[in-house]
């Protein structure tokens, strides 16, 4: 399969890189950071250029991530009729809201690159719970900045070694979310235990 | 031990679902670290580094690849240098000739130039 991607990167060059990298950043199933790597190979033999590679690639995630932003801007609203009509929910609503406008930008900013699988669904959290739009804007930049030349440059790096470097990032980026959402899940039956512990010593 | 099997007890009764995905996300994870260990035992035999000329490759791509000059792998593919991109499935279609056929002949022009460049390196030393 790698191989037909590879042979849709030489074909399209910089112009796939931006459209893939939108559309991951939406949660469809695309394959970009793959293309990446095969984006900086190519930039590495001479076929195609550092600055258009990056730039594009780095357009398409920002611009990905604020309509997954604003697409959870919209869904606020929502969030907002459930308070409404259900009023015992809104201290749960409101802390929700109060963590993310707190912690959020650094959630934003980490979920960009270093556990990027987990990047569209913070976009959209971000945007419904009303973290701010420049704060979001600045971190989510800079992370996607991380994200877009730590692939780019490794394919640079590894150009003559393209597949090796394509399974060993794919894998190491699977395992690093992976690990991710158990430590979140972890934490969350941590709590639960401390609970149901102090709940049976009283 | 005991403590750990109650502990998981308790919250098995309370949080099926929470433990449950727990579970799920653990042994994703391992699945993951158990397959980074297979690439590296697998990239750590030298054979398995020679990448080998594929159709999605552009002449300077291989050329880059295989430490040759690019206009010795744009001629073997009949390409003037400094051409626009293009690759070796591209090429065949073009020749009309199949994959396996060019990428002989690139093979060819590579190995020849490096046998070329040996035998200019023992005429230079005395």
């Amino acid at each position: 399969m790698s191989d037909t991607l590879f042979q849709l990167v030489a074909d399209y060059g910089a112009w796939l890189l931006a459209v893939s990298c939108f559309l991951s950043c939406l949660l469809v199933p695309v394959p970009t950071s793959l293309l990446m790597l095969a984006g900086g190979a190519f930039v590495a033999s001479g076929d195609l250029d550092m600055g258009n590679v990056i730039a594009a690639a780095w357009l398409g995630a920002v611009a990905g991530d604020q309509t997954g932003y604003h697409l959870g801007r919209c869904g606020a609203g929502m969030l907002d009729r459930i308070a409404t009509r259900w009023p015992s929910r809104k201290p749960t609503i409101d802390k929700a809201r109060a963590l993310v406008a707190q912690r959020g930008s650094m959630g934003v900013f980490f979920s960009t690159w270093l556990v990027s699988p987990l990047g569209p669904y913070v976009n959209f959290v971000a945007g419904a719970s009303g973290l701010g739009w420049r704060q979001f804007t600045l971190w989510d930049a800079a992370g996607e900045a991380i994200w877009v030349c730590g692939y780019v440059g490794l394919g640079y790096g590894f150009a003559d070694q393209l597949s090796m470097v394509a399974d060993v990032a794919a894998n190491t980026s699977g395992l690093l979310a992976a690990g991710a959402v158990a430590l979140g899940l972890g934490w969350m039956l941590r709590a639960r235990w401390r609970k149901a512990r102090a709940a049976a010593a009283s | 031990m005991t403590r750990v099997i109650g502990t998981l007890k308790l919250l098995w009764r309370d949080n099926k679902l929470l433990l449950g995905a727990f579970a799920l996300a653990l042994a994703v994870t391992l699945f993951f670290a158990l397959r980074s260990l297979s690439f590296w035992i697998y990239w750590a035999d030298p054979a398995h580094r020679n990448q080998a000329i594929e159709p999605w490759m552009t002449p300077r791509y291989i050329a880059h690849s295989w430490h040759v000059p690019p206009p010795v792998v744009a001629e073997a593919m009949g390409l003037k240098p400094g051409g626009p991109r293009i690759t070796v499935a591209d090429v065949a279609e073009d020749e009309d000739m199949t994959v396996e056929a060019l990428v002989a002949q690139i093979m060819a022009a590579i190995l020849a130039h490096r046998a070329e460049r040996a035998e200019a390196r023992e005429d230079r030393q005395p």
